[in-house]
């Protein structure tokens, strides 16, 4: 049973690093057993019949196992990462929590409890946020309240009926609210500005990726999929969906954090999920395999941050002049997964987006759309121009044996992470491999049994 | 007519306005905590099933755990809250109380906005109809975490405040008939547990970002 085996390692995990939070790089070493077990455990466990739970099923599937082992993987390589350059017991912990409450989510069939799990979980998330964590607390707060109140009203209204209206506005404010879609994107900004940029993929990408999935999944099957299906509201959804896309391309050019340049770049990779909620149950597959791909390349583009913040001490782009030079590394480390990532004409990713954004608009627009996705990847010249630049004295630290291949090797993994995206987009194309899109069409998660 | 889950429905709208004017840290914990307990037994006719109990149970266990978890993340501010000012909460109640004698009233009207079939029934039913006290309490609360607790600065306040709001979803809802399964309500009682959480890991650490 993947899910139940991933939530019982993960909790158990916490719970070590609980015991040993006075101890940070302890709390790191059990926050990396605990999540490779995770990835190692939903990879090599069959999958099994659907169990029973109360009136729920717990209900095993492809797409669980390719999400949890994605997520914990790549969670298990940032936190190592942290390990090496700056030790914290917060960040291994709340990933902990997060992959128990994403296992359970994706594996239960009553969408209620899925989306109370997930949004508990995307609260959660918010320990690791930095000072400004009251203002995304306040959104975040509210979305379970909508995810309840759309689901179990939608049960009670009759398919016809014009009030079910209302269950489909509670679940796009709760989607909305979530990803930060314009004009909502300024409290989960700031956050992403002012965390520890480890937390930023817990933050803005996996918890927020992860309640994004589950509300499309309920509401393109779901009572409430024919008022999404109205012109009106398609129309809604793909201008706000498509405003944010464009706005977060533009918004990536003037970051000068590398926290807010994560942040900027999640917001707009998450606002396709509410294209796919215009687009209906036949961009569930696309957006599957996309979010699993932006997750995968925004958690290798984290711990490079951390990496590079590390080594030339300090977060702000300016301040990271001649990190080229410093660590060379790094350099491909970069490159890797934001090509992964962006994808190319005819790679998954690519067309991924292109599919969902064509679903809803008309072809010059979805052709925009998807360009400003592509532009997204924009932001990270400024990074790539401050690298080539001559480097600061300050930059050039005398460093210690130890520290200098602590460097090195957070550098080799970070180099590790992005190389690991670019085998999952190949990896798209291959029978038998992760098949995103195949998991994705034989995912039915909130089926009645 | 049973009066056990108009009574529960009025001790969770007490409960949630001694949490909106409390002054110190044990009348907002008793506030929150009993705002939040006895939500399970707003519902008509209790089921026997074990799986019920055993999730009212859970959710009992995930209240407490939350309220210990405030209690936690009070501890930085000591026995004594920051004070609201009066007037602003006075006035957030008597809306309050105005939003129960709402629900309570206007249950049938919503109950054939959403389903003209059950109107009949609806509008006959008693003044203890369970659906009617849920839909009251659940718009207080709504009210009073959307108004009082989610609007403040205070950590453990916005804690109260986002379990509030699911609390008050799932009684609106489940007033207006929606059968809710009964893992739900130990999934509702995981939230205030990880909002209390996320308030105590920013009440016990200095804001001293990396």
């Amino acid at each position: 049973m993947i899910a139940l085996l991933a939530a019982g390692l993960a909790a158990l995990g916490a719970l070590a690093v609980v015991l040993a939070r006075g101890w940070p790089r302890g709390a790191c070493l059990a926050g990396v057993v605990a999540l490779s077990a995770v990835t190692a455990a939903v990879v090599v466990a069959p999958l099994e019949a659907p169990v029973a739970l109360g009136e729920a099923y717990l209900v095993d599937a492809p797409l669980t196992r390719l999400w949890l082992s994605g997520m914990a993987g790549s969670l298990a390589l940032v936190v190592l990462v942290a390990l090496l350059v700056g030790p914290s017991s917060t960040f291994p912990m709340v990933a902990c929590v997060l992959v128990a409450a994403t296992g359970l989510s994706l594996a239960l069939s009553d969408p209620t409890v899925a989306l109370i799990l997930a949004a508990g979980g995307g609260l959660l998330s918010l320990a690791g946020a930095g000072r400004a964590w009251e203002g995304p607390y306040r959104q975040a707060a509210v979305v379970a309240g909508l995810a309840v109140g759309a689901v179990l009203l939608a049960s009670l209204i009759a398919p016809t009926s014009p009030a079910l209206v209302l269950p489909a506005i509670l679940v796009v404010g709760a989607v909305g609210l979530r990803v930060g879609a314009v004009p909502l994107q300024v409290a989960p900004l700031r956050a992403a500005r002012t965390a520890p940029l480890t937390m930023v993929p817990l933050l803005s990408v996996w918890a927020p990726y992860l309640f994004g999935l589950l509300a499309v999944a309920w509401a393109t099957a779901g009572p409430v999929a024919g008022v999404l299906d109205t012109p009106a509201v398609r129309d809604a959804l793909a201008i706000v969906g498509g405003l944010t896309v464009v706005l977060a391309a533009l918004a990536m050019l003037v970051q000068d954090d590398l926290g807010a340049l994560l942040g900027v770049h999640a917001i707009g990779d998450g606002a396709l999920v509410l294209l796919a909620l215009a687009g209906g149950a036949a961009a569930l597959p696309a957006l599957v395999a996309w979010l699993i791909v932006s997750g995968l390349a925004r958690t290798a583009l984290a711990a490079w941050s951390v990496a590079v913040a590390s080594r030339m001490g300090s977060r702000r782009i300016d301040e990271t002049r001649g990190w080229i030079r410093r660590a060379p590394l790094l350099l491909p480390a970069l490159v890797v997964p934001v090509v992964a990532g962006v994808g190319w004409p005819g790679s998954p990713p690519f067309e991924a987006r292109r599919l969902i954004a064509e679903g809803v608009m008309p072809e010059a627009a979805a052709l925009l759309v998807t360009g400003a996705s592509i532009a997204l990847a924009m932001g990270y010249l400024r990074l790539a121009w401050s690298g080539i630049q001559r480097a600061d004295d300050a930059s050039d630290l005398p460093a210690h044996r130890a520290r200098r291949a602590a460097g090195w090797s957070a550098a080799a993994l970070v180099l590790v992470m992005g190389a690991l995206v670019l085998v999952v987009v190949v990896g798209y194309t291959a029978e038998g491999f992760t098949e995103a899109s195949a998991a994705a069409a034989g995912w039915r998660p909130f089926q009645a049994r | 007519m049973d009066p056990i889950p108009a009574v529960a429905a009025l001790a969770a709208v007490l409960g949630a306005a001694l949490a909106a004017v409390a002054r110190t840290r044990i009348a907002f914990l008793a506030g929150v905590v009993s705002a939040l307990a006895l939500i399970p037994l707003c519902r008509t006719a209790l089921p026997e099933a074990t799986a019920w109990g055993l999730g009212a149970v859970a959710y009992l266990v995930g209240t407490l755990l939350g309220g210990y978890l405030l209690w936690v993340s009070l501890r930085a501010t000591g026995p004594r809250l920051p004070s609201t000012r009066t007037i602003p909460s006075l006035a957030w109640l008597l809306l309050a109380g105005a939003a129960v004698g709402l629900g309570v009233a206007g249950w049938p009207v919503m109950i054939e906005w959403l389903d003209p079939s059950r109107a009949p029934g609806a509008r006959a039913a008693s003044w203890l109809e369970a659906g009617r006290w849920s839909m009251g309490a659940g718009l207080a609360l709504l009210l009073i975490g959307l108004g009082r607790l989610l609007a403040s600065a205070q950590p453990a306040r916005l804690a109260a405040g986002a379990a509030f709001c699911s609390g008050a979803a799932w009684l609106m809802v489940t007033g207006l008939g929606a059968a809710a399964s009964d893992v739900t309500l130990p999934a509702l009682g995981l939230v205030l547990p990880a909002a209390a959480a996320t308030a105590a890991a920013h009440s016990l650490r200095p804001h001293a970002d990396r």
